[in-house]
């Protein structure tokens, strides 16, 4: 249906699906080729890199730059070479195979690593799913709404949103209010920051043996690179039919969008760090947060950050439990998809709706900080991602899998230094941050 | 309980019962370990076990041992009739499927079901001297018996089989060596359970039992996917077979495909597709899809005003390529570059005295449609007329094709069918 609606579609929509005016166009050019050609690079790669600035993603990289000021701008850089490395496998392997990730760990390594796959993936993507109800919470308490009253609110209409399938059409609303994330590059630009400051930051890699340093450092990893990102740009190249003869379009959508996914990431870093670490404003809550949008929006500062915040964190929370069933019911085999009712798809139901509640309950234990819930998160996140790395590498570079299309000799050495360089700082970070605090050694 | 050669009762096991067991000689010393068994895929509704693929000290490379050099196996081990094994790595053959490899956590399509379902376990059945492959076994009770300790559920789980003579699997599923598997199961299924098949399919399965269809068939099955997962099917088959299933499909549908795809390959298929069928496609093509122009098919049945009744439905008989339906002759005030005078339904013409002209019979006032016309205005016309078709006219009233009334209903459902689930996650 899609395709031939977006074709007639008012421009607002066009610009909230845009997925869908990269396909249309690529597959008819003969027909309107001039218009909005300049949206047409945009596609699965950039919706899936741009999901990474959701409730974790924002609140990470304001905190990085709240905290290091422009010290991680480097590893964002380096970083984006890695996302668009495992997007890029991610992508292909949909393309060619016309298969799901948990249906590839399924066939090729068996049940009990599927089982191992899939408890990681659901638990990576139940707290992060809680994440996103802790941005709903932290982005209405800015509106002065209790998370009491805004989390089980949220639950239910998103619930019920999905379950009716009409969840696609408020879809459009979150994304459009996500566009207030384009306030941070010119926020960033109207705060005035040492532009020297920020590209030698940029250029020249730093590191320090710090706790509250690796825990930033590997919470922006665990941010930018999120498992469910690399689920769903593969699930997504296999729903839009895209084969391998289409895939060269692909690939530029995975690397346009891993890099303007990043570019974000990188002026929420250079905005806070000019406004927040300067004056030494730590990021205890939302609000602190959108105080980095002063300088653009003024007094609406507030206003603009939540808005922000809850469109990206309203966005997430709606395809998170869904794609997540989703993808476990599919490894194993039972029933799936919004098309069957509960009774005939039981378990697909189940885990989707204890996603949201469980997601949802969390965030409301009362005194729960929601701006560390949020960090800690994306650390679990990046130490649950080296096991699904590695599947993704070995599949990817797998001949039986791919074929001609496999991961090329070179490719494959940067795709293995990617999951070895983040598999040591988990190591890393679990020596510094969690076995040296629990065994006193001061650091 | 191992089972001898001789034995002449059937002796049934599962496939995740025998991997990993111990090969021994026949003097009972350890050889090695079974990692897979080889089946030749062809006719036979229960193939047979061709041979073992056996590892050998801590070589991670199987070698092979055929069936003859089997004394006996199940569950407890494997002993060889012989202690002499060809240590040369396996290499596939073609027409050889491995069970562990390429059967089991694949997806297969249960024929008597009609759904598609994964492979969690497989039941062999040993008669004598043949051990085949008789039954997939699809149950979580299946999965768990992989995943769990045996001791732990020993005796407590009930397997749902599938016979594999009601099975399809797919050779497009086997890396590395030419397969060719008959999916004649499937094609005694109606068109549109086939498109449902074909949807939960990953496209080189999907494409795989388009292609073994036989064109119309495929055509018919093409023509009731989803947008998405027919342009998938379309450009992942060799040119040569897209464009006979495109040839064989109605020119209006097999022009929106052709739409969807990028230009270069589009204009590839239509090179590759007939020269008629091609022009009248690429014709459709050049309307906006959203208009009459685009929604209208150019297979309709036209005849000139003075035929008689009995003349029009001897062209109706003696004419081929007839549209699938035919819900009016449309009548024209000429045989040739004729101007749309009027149209006869099939019931007025069968009933009508076989000698009355069609100027006599026919409704005069025709409903008609622009090229340009907006769809939802096309599909609303019909609707309030009742009508089963529209004819589509040029400025001179020169027919240029019909709407028929399944095209009209996509335009006004779309709506209900987008309830059915978010895109992304089907």
């Amino acid at each position: 249906m899609a395709l031939k609606d977006v074709w007639q579609a008012p421009v607002w929509q066009i610009v909230s699906r845009p997925w869908l005016s990269f396909h249309a166009w690529l597959r008819r050019p003969w027909r309107r080729l001039p218009l909005l050609s300049y949206l047409a690079i945009l596609g699965p790669g950039l919706i899936a890199a741009n999901a990474g600035n959701d409730a974790g993603g924002i609140a990470t990289y304001a905190a990085a730059g709240a905290s290091l000021g422009y010290e991680l701008l480097w590893m964002i850089i380096l970083i984006t070479v890695s996302l668009i490395i495992v997007q890029e496998m991610c992508a292909r392997m949909g393309a060619v195979t016309g298969k799901g990730l948990s249906e590839l760990i399924r066939e090729q390594f068996g049940p009990r690593w599927t089982v191992f796959a899939m408890l990681l993936l659901l638990i990576a993507n139940g707290i992060t799913t809680m994440s996103e109800f802790a941005g709903i919470a932290a982005s209405l308490e800015i509106f002065g709404v209790t998370r009491y009253l805004s989390v089980p609110v949220a639950a239910l209409l998103l619930w019920w949103l999905v379950t009716r399938g009409s969840y696609e059409k408020v879809e459009r609303l979150f994304l459009v209010m996500t566009l207030a994330f384009f306030a941070y590059p010119i926020s960033a630009v109207l705060a005035h920051p040492d532009w020297g400051a920020v590209a030698r930051h940029a250029l020249i890699p730093s590191f320090r043996l710090d706790r509250d340093y690796i825990f930033m450092f590997i919470a922006t990893v665990g941010t930018t690179i999120t498992p469910y990102m690399q689920i769903f740009v593969q699930s997504s190249v296999v729903d839009k039919g895209i084969t391998v003869r289409e895939y060269h379009y692909e690939r530029v959508d995975v690397i346009v969008g891993s890099i303007f996914g990043d570019l974000i990431s990188f002026f929420i870093i250079v905005c806070t760090a000019a406004t927040l670490y300067t004056r030494h404003v730590t990021i205890e809550t939302a609000a602190d947060a959108a105080q980095a949008l002063i300088p653009v929006a003024g007094p609406y500062a507030g206003i603009l950050f939540g808005i922000g915040l809850l469109g990206a964190s309203m966005l997430a929370a709606g395809v998170l439990p869904v794609a997540t069933a989703f993808s476990i019911t599919e490894a194993f085999g039972w029933e799936k998809g919004l098309s069957f009712n509960p009774s005939e798809a039981p378990v697909f139901y189940y885990l989707f709706t204890s996603l949201i509640t469980i997601g949802a309950l969390i965030t409301l234990i009362p005194g729960i900080p929601l701006i560390q819930l949020l960090l800690i998160v994306q650390v679990v996140n990046a130490l649950l991602l080296v096991p699904l790395l590695i599947f993704i590498v070995k599949l990817a570079s797998d001949p039986e899998v791919m074929g001609q299309y496999r991961n090329g000799r070179l490719f494959n050495a940067l795709a293995w230094a990617t999951v070895v360089s983040i598999g040591a700082l988990s190591i890393l970070y679990v020596i510094v941050g969690v076995l040296a605090p629990l065994l006193g050694i001061p650091l | 309980m191992t089972i001898t050669t001789r034995d002449i009762s059937t002796v049934l096991f599962y496939l995740s019962e025998v991997l990993g067991v111990r090969v021994t000689s026949p003097t009972g010393e350890r050889l090695g370990t079974l990692r897979d068994l080889v089946v030749q895929v062809g006719t036979d509704p229960f193939p047979k076990v061709k041979g073992l693929l056996v590892t050998v000290g801590g070589i991670p490379t199987p070698v092979y041992v055929p069936w003859d050099a089997v004394a006996t196996i199940g569950p407890s081990g494997v002993q060889l009739a012989t202690s002499r094994l060809d240590l040369r790595p396996f290499e596939r053959r073609d027409g050889e499927v491995l069970l562990g490899r390429d059967v089991l956590d694949r997806q297969i399509v249960d024929v008597a079901g009609r759904r598609v379902v994964r492979v969690n376990d497989a039941q062999l059945a040993q008669y004598g001297r043949v051990l085949r492959l008789v039954a997939a076994d699809v149950s979580t009770a299946g999965f768990l018996a992989r995943v769990l300790p045996r001791r732990l559920i020993e005796g407590r789980l009930t397997r749902k089989l599938i016979s594999w003579s009601q099975v399809e699997f797919f050779a497009s599923e086997v890396p590395q060596v030419k397969l060719v598997i008959p999916h004649d199961k499937i094609a005694r299924l109606h068109p549109a359970d086939i498109a449902q098949l074909v949807e939960e399919l990953a496209y080189p399965q999907a494409s795989e039992v388009l292609a073994s269809l036989g064109e119309p068939l495929a055509a018919d099955t093409v023509e009731e996917l989803e947008p998405a997962v027919s342009t998938a099917i379309i450009s992942a088959l060799p040119p040569a077979d897209a464009a006979d299933i495109l040839e064989e499909m109605d020119p209006d549908d097999a022009a929106d495909l052709l739409g969807e795809l990028p230009a270069e390959q589009a204009e590839g298929l239509l090179k590759e597709m007939a020269a008629d069928e091609a022009a009248e496609v690429q014709k459709l093509m050049t309307y906006p899809e959203d208009s009459a122009g685009g929604m209208m098919t150019t297979e309709f049945v036209a005849m000139p005003e003075y035929l008689t009744a009995r003349q029009a439905i001897g062209r109706l008989r003696q004419q081929k390529d007839l549209p699938d339906q035919i819900y009016y002759i449309y009548v024209v005030d000429h045989e040739i570059n004729g101007r749309l005078v009027g149209v006869v339904s099939l019931r007025q013409l069968v009933t009508a005295p076989p000698d009355t002209k069609l100027r006599e019979i026919m409704t005069r006032e025709v409903i008609r449609a622009r090229p340009a016309d907006p769809a939802d205005e096309v599909a609303r016309t019909i609707a309030h007329y009742n009508l089963l078709a529209l004819p589509v006219v040029d400025e001179d009233d020169h027919l240029l094709g019909v709407v028929t009334v399944d095209d009209a209903i996509d335009v006004i459902l779309p709506e209900e069918w987008q309830r059915r689930l978010p895109r992304l996650f089907r």
